[in-house]
């Protein structure tokens, strides 16, 4: 409870900090437009991530986030706990990110592709070659349909589940066709042809018997 | 007889003159004969007249459909003149401009297709991609004379699982069960146990995979070999393909498929006009006529024009590959070489170009 009013604070105070550096006439850097509005805070995208932390020290020790707006507490489900924010976050320019080389690749699915083959090397290889992925255009050279992180949340890459077509329509009974398709006496009549041709069949028998002799 | 030869003559020159008949009579050894011939002259004068009399009520355009070449037979002028009065035909049913194609196939190319059953999650997004793009019948609600047809038919299997401590079994063992020391191991490819009316409110379900089974255009196809009057056969890029206007309806090929892979139509393609595909195929997704054999033909439309088939576009988890066979750099090429692959029923020998793969 109190790291949350912690966290709401820090918060309230990296706001109220922008708002003074926005009212100054010399703000510094260019500081974004707009930063001091807590509506421009919760509309943050990955975009604009400095304008917010181009302005706090940067703290390089693994911990559970807590700032709500926007949503730093989500659970990373990626890596086995090995990885935290700053494995692939650049710390110097948070609207950047950051290869183990040091050097660093902008958001976007298309420039984040070499950070994810890091260390999905076999993977980034098939889908060089078409074998992963989704792929549209030509089959003689098709283009990319997708990057890694349009179907892969980065945070959690593990594939949900979809809800499926309608199945095919099963093929219709018999009966009940049968029963569409002819009259509503069709029993009646079936037993009456039933019981004529038994009985012309019986009398042909017993007509048989008494020419025997 | 001979004398009978030139009374003959003189009837069909005076035909109205009754007298004239009772000429050749008096000749007692041929009458019976002669009158026999009469009536059977003036039976085929009736029969033709008849048939000649119908030619006013048959429009051009079906008197064109009767007398319809086979289609590896057309020359370019006879292709033409089909494409021009089935596009003219389309477009008056369906009221909108449409482009019926009969590309034919490309040089130094053999159409392959891998499927990969790890990351088939059963979603059946292919097979209405599929339905849709190639103008296969829907069902209307209320009008049961509408029948629905889908191409993809996507089957779900259990997966395979171990039962530790079992191995005793081993003597009783049948089907797809593999008694070994660790216990009785339950894996592969059951048709008996598959499903394919499957509805969950959520795909994929536990302990399930799915193995989406269409056309498999076989190299050595049998429902080629089957078809009476040689309306379906296989292209030079490998598509099996089925002329729509010569299929007869006998369905021997759905008899002689091994895969399921083909549907009959008893009648004309039900299609609403707002949903039509007018980028056509003469041997693809035109509107089929009634009482014909129809199946997947890899999107002849669009993949003769170099694009992906539908269902490749519509996967997804993008487990559906296509490529030519031919060209060692394409992806059907790299997945036979670098993945596990097999073949539906290989045992058959129809060697299917349709591989399933795995990592």
């Amino acid at each position: 409870m109190s790291e949350a009013w912690r966290g709401a604070s820090v918060t309230l105070l990296v706001i109220a900090v922008f708002g003074l550096l926005a009212v100054a006439p010399a703000g510094g850097a260019a500081p974004a437009p707009g930063a001091a509005d807590p509506a421009a805070a919760a509309n943050a995208t990955a975009s604009n991530c400095s304008s917010c932390h181009a302005y706090l020290v940067t703290n390089r020790t693994p911990r559970k986030l807590t700032v709500e707006t926007p949503d730093h507490s989500f659970e990373l489900e990626h890596g086995d706990g090995r990885f935290w924010c700053l494995t692939c976050h650049a710390p110097g320019n948070r609207n950047r990110l950051v290869l183990f080389n040091g050097s660093t690749v902008g958001f976007g699915s298309k420039n984040a592709t070499p950070l994810c083959a890091q260390c999905h090397g076999p993977v980034y290889d098939d889908w060089k070659e078409h074998i992963h992925g989704t792929w549209e255009g030509s089959w003689k050279d098709g283009t990319p349909k997708k990057y890694c992180v349009d179907c892969h949340d980065p945070h959690g890459p593990a594939f949900g589940t979809l809800t499926p077509a309608p199945p095919p329509e099963q093929p219709p009974d018999p009966l009940a066709t049968a029963g569409a398709l002819l009259p509503d006496w069709y029993a009646l009549a079936f037993g009456v042809v039933l019981v004529i041709g038994v009985g012309l069949v019986g009398y042909a028998a017993s007509t048989v018997e008494r020419d025997q002799p | 007889m001979t004398e009978d030869v030139p009374s003959d003559d003189a009837e069909t020159d005076v035909p109205d003159t009754g007298k004239e008949r009772s000429g050749p009579a008096t000749c007692d050894c041929g009458s019976t004969v002669d009158e026999d011939r009469r009536n059977f002259m003036q039976g085929v004068a009736a029969a033709g007249a008849t048939t000649l009399g119908a030619i006013p009520f048959t429009s051009e355009a079906e008197l064109e459909a009767i007398l319809q070449k086979h289609f590896k037979e057309m020359s370019e002028q006879e292709k033409a003149e089909l494409v021009e009065r089935l596009e003219k035909k389309y477009r008056e049913k369906y009221d909108t401009p449409v482009d019926v194609s009969t590309a034919e196939a490309e040089e130094g190319v053999v159409f392959g297709y891998a499927l990969d059953i790890q990351k088939c999650i059963g979603c059946r997004r292919c097979v209405y991609a599929c339905v849709e793009e190639n103008n296969q019948s829907r069902e209307a609600p209320g009008h049961p004379e509408t029948t629905q047809l889908q191409w993809i038919r996507v089957l779900e299997l259990p997966d395979s699982h171990l039962e530790p401590g079992t191995e005793q079994n081993t003597d009783e063992l049948v089907g797809d069960e593999l008694g070994t020391k660790f216990g009785t191991i339950t894996a592969g490819i059951s048709y008996e146990e598959s499903d394919h009316y499957y509805d969950p409110d959520e795909v994929p379900e536990e302990d399930t995979f799915y193995l989406p089974v269409q056309c498999q255009h076989c190299e050595d196809p049998p429902c080629v070999k089957a078809c009476p009057t040689q309306a379906t056969w296989k292209e030079p890029d490998g598509i099996v393909v089925v002329d729509y206007d010569w299929c007869i309806g006998c369905r021997y090929c759905m008899t002689a498929c091994p895969y399921y892979a083909r549907r009959f139509n008893p009648s004309e393609a039900h299609v609403p006009e707002d949903e039509l595909n007018p980028d056509m195929h003469y041997l693809g997704n035109r509107p089929r006529p009634e009482e014909a054999v129809e199946k997947c033909t890899f999107c002849i439309q669009r993949s003769r024009e170099g694009e992906y088939p539908a269902c490749v576009e519509a996967c997804p988890v993008g487990a559906r590959k296509f490529g030519n066979l031919l060209d060692p750099e394409n992806e059907i090429r790299r997945i036979l070489d670098q993945k596990r692959v097999f073949r539906l029923k290989q045992h058959l020998g129809t060697e299917p170009k349709f591989f399933y793969f795995m990592e």
